[in-house]
């Protein structure tokens, strides 16, 4: 008789795991307890997207992303699309740097530079917003949400609104095309929040496999952004004026 | 206390409710840890790093009463982080004492820990976790879906190729060691 059909495989699995230590050495516990006023409490975020029903300092703070977006002609690029599509911007790719002219000449300090130490990418995000950098790498599990701590996450403040960036490499073997679409089945099956394949359109652009999608999460909507490097994939996910403004000033060591 | 007060308080910043939650949860971590990584030093640098995370993070836990299995989410990650961070599997070959009514052999029963050992060792990380929480924390797939942030479908089709990789790595060992015995 095989395995495959032994009957007493699986609470022979079950029982082999049964085996294993059960009890924490104390010096785990120690550890932790030891360590804890070192580390500080991250801010809630309770609210996905945005409330319909903002307080005038939320409002506050999303205009003021929006007059960024529109600093940097991004309002201009939102108000003159046809469709409802937020794809990014057509003529600059996330995997390299808006050209200088798109760059406002005096709100430097209306944006802040970030570099993920976990990704490498560089970005610039509203100087309001703060930003929680990723503390472990994406390993495919998980959707990317602002709990995960594998996701740089970027928040407006005083604002459940936000902006998400985690990155990926690229199984062995897989085609540009198969990468994304292993992304697009696994936020189809996400809930709530979830991304219908057919939703999905091809961004233009010079970067490879560059797609977008929006989609409606809790009554709010959101924007997922995905395109390739290399052998890297980068998913960026969230406020769709804030998405775009972001996207164009990305850059990939 | 209850679990909700005792994680109300630790989500806003009361480190004895927090040393309390430690102090109950700590073993299932890992319990947990190690079945995924079989290994002592590993299993315990994530159970700290979950906890760590834990505590770090509660203020954005929505539901309280999700406690453990967003506990379970954060050792299984902090599992995938030592796993990839070394890359080496500690290949230990243990005995363990006969003590499985069930199994129709003791010489048998020896040949399978330590075959599942070694067949355990190939699996990657995502397909171990997912064996040890349905068989041996006994969740559900929709559960381990929860917990993993991960499809349904994903859950079941891991726990597939994981069992039927299993099953293959110690058929093909047991052939190899007794041909004759397939035929038996």
């Amino acid at each position: 008789m095989t395995r495959f059909d032994d009957p007493l495989f699986d609470p022979r699995l079950a029982d082999w795991l049964e085996e294993d230590p059960t009890m924490a050495p104390d010096q785990a516990l120690d550890v932790v307890l030891a360590s804890l006023p070192s580390i500080k409490q991250r801010r809630a975020v309770r609210v996905p997207w945005r409330n319909r029903d903002m307080s005038s300092t939320l409002r506050l703070g999303l205009a003021a992303a929006v007059v960024v977006a529109a600093t940097l002609g991004g309002l201009y690029f939102l108000s003159s699309r046809t469709g409802p599509s937020v794809a990014a911007p057509e003529t600059s790719p996330p995997a390299q740097s808006a050209p200088p002219s798109a760059a406002p000449s005096t709100p430097a300090a209306s944006r802040t530079t970030f570099t993920s130490a976990q990704y490498g990418y560089t970005v610039e995000y509203p100087t309001p917003w703060s930003v929680v950098p990723a503390t472990g790498a994406w390993t495919g599990d998980g959707f990317v949400g602002p709990e995960e701590p594998f996701v740089d996450r970027f928040f407006a403040p005083n604002s459940p609104t936000f902006v998400l960036i985690a990155a990926l490499p690229r199984p062995e073997g897989a085609t540009d095309d198969e990468f994304a679409m292993g992304y697009m089945q696994q936020v189809a099956e996400r809930a709530p929040c979830a991304v219908p394949l057919d939703a999905w359109t091809d961004a233009t652009g010079p970067a490879p496999a560059r797609k977008s999608a929006e989609f409606e999460c809790r009554g709010s909507p959101g924007v997922e952004l995905i395109w390739i490097v290399g052998d890297t994939g980068y998913v960026m996910s969230g406020e769709p004026a804030v998405v775009d403004l972001m996207a164009e000033s990305i850059t990939v060591e | 206390m209850d679990l909700a007060d005792l994680v109300s308080r630790a989500k806003h910043g009361d480190r004895g409710a927090f040393a309390s939650l430690a102090t109950q949860y700590i073993d299932r971590c890992y319990a947990l840890a190690y079945r995924i990584l079989r290994d002592r030093d590993r299993a315990q640098d994530a159970t700290q790093q979950a906890l760590l995370g834990a505590w770090r993070d509660l203020p954005t836990l929505r539901e309280p009463e999700r406690f453990e299995a967003w506990l379970h989410r954060l050792v299984v990650h902090a599992c995938y982080v030592e796993a990839r961070g070394t890359r080496r599997w500690n290949a230990r070959f243990r005995i363990h004492p006969i003590s499985d009514s069930t199994a129709p052999d003791p010489a048998h029963g020896v040949v399978d820990r330590a075959e599942l050992e070694d067949a355990f060792a190939r699996l990657t990380p995502e397909q171990r976790a997912v064996v040890v929480l349905h068989h041996h924390h006994g969740y559900p797939l929709t559960e381990i879906a929860g917990i993993l942030g991960i499809p349904v479908g994903t859950a079941r089709s891991r726990l597939f190729y994981a069992v039927r990789q299993l099953r293959t790595v110690l058929d093909a060992d047991s052939v190899s060691v007794t041909p004759g015995e397939r035929s038996a």
